[in-house]
């Protein structure tokens, strides 16, 4: 569907416009389709964003600035995430090798098995939705870092 | 710069995987420019997205069951940021007329005082993506639609 519809707005003031109004819809729109498959397992996009950046280390520990340079959402609290995955048991956190003063975060074998299904179950997912073809999803991902390159 | 820079990750397992990763990156850095913007007004976004399908429909007024249909967001709880707009008198609130169980929302005066002063900015805001041209602005926003049709 066209964003026109999706929106029912018939007319956008410029392309500019138009992009940024897409942007923020089709994000929308995938994060309500995450959030179906992450629901029953009680986590959110950002828990889950940790975890996976976790996971991506692994067996090496990562601190919370890492995570966070790590995180799509800049704006996440990481300690405050890393807080509800230690409560609930996925993660723990581990004396640093390298700075006995600082505290690293391990995932857990509970974490570990928990994350590894959902990445199967969201890549399964994610290849199975796309109206795009790969030459087209590259020419998307050149687009979106073009937009971002002046104001950064 | 390179979503693999932005969020240091150096590869990804499909360009699937790394254009949903990119539609949100670019989302939450367009949303945290704006955030600057709306700040001084003590505007969220979703509200500030209330008020321009608002005024879409001025001098009419529109129930909260099309103000949702309209907005962006469609996780937003729009009673609630209606009530939220009226506390700060941009908005009002009445029964429609044809529907006694459903309300209507108009924009103040105020409210469109207010957006006048916001487009302005958003003006300015606005050149800070001519990373791309116009063609290309266009462009992306056919692959997004298309992205879509599952």
């Amino acid at each position: 569907m066209s964003i026109e519809k999706d929106i029912k707005q018939k007319n956008f003031k410029n392309p500019y416009n138009k992009v940024t109004v897409n942007v923020m819809f089709t994000t929308g729109w995938l994060l309500t389709k995450n959030a179906k498959i992450l629901k029953p397992y009680n986590l959110t996009e950002q828990q889950y964003n940790v975890l996976k950046i976790l996971r991506e280390c692994y067996p090496q520990t990562a601190n919370v600035n890492f995570i966070l340079e790590g995180m799509i959402d800049k704006m996440s609290n990481a300690s405050r995430l890393v807080d509800k995955l230690v409560s609930k048991g996925l993660v723990k956190k581990v004396k640093s090798l390298y700075d006995l003063r600082s505290v690293d975060i391990l995932l857990t074998e509970e974490g570990i098995k928990l994350i590894d299904e959902l990445i199967t179950k969201i890549n399964e997912y994610e290849n199975s939705f796309y109206g795009l073809n790969d030459k087209e999803i590259k020419l998307l991902n050149v687009l979106l870092e073009k937009l971002r390159n002046k104001g950064d | 710069m390179s979503i693999e820079k932005d969020i240091k990750q150096p590869t990804f397992k499909s360009p699937y995987s790394k254009a949903i990763v990119n539609v949100i990156y670019t989302n939450n850095w367009l949303q945290s420019l704006q955030v600057e913007i709306f700040k001084p007004f003590d505007l969220t976004l979703q509200q500030y997205n209330v008020l321009r399908i608002l005024r879409g429909q001025y001098p009419n007024p529109i129930t909260v069951i099309a103000i949702i249909e309209r907005m962006l967001d469609k996780m937003s709880n729009a009673s609630r940021l209606v009530d939220k707009l009226l506390a700060k008198n941009l908005v009002i609130r009445r029964l429609c007329p044809h529907d006694r169980r459903a309300v209507d929302v108009i924009i103040t005066d105020e409210g469109l005082k207010l957006l006048e002063e916001l487009d302005t900015l958003q003006n300015q805001w606005e050149d800070k993506l001519h990373g791309l041209t116009e063609s290309e602005a266009l462009q992306l926003s056919e692959l997004l639609d298309k992205l879509r049709q599952s």
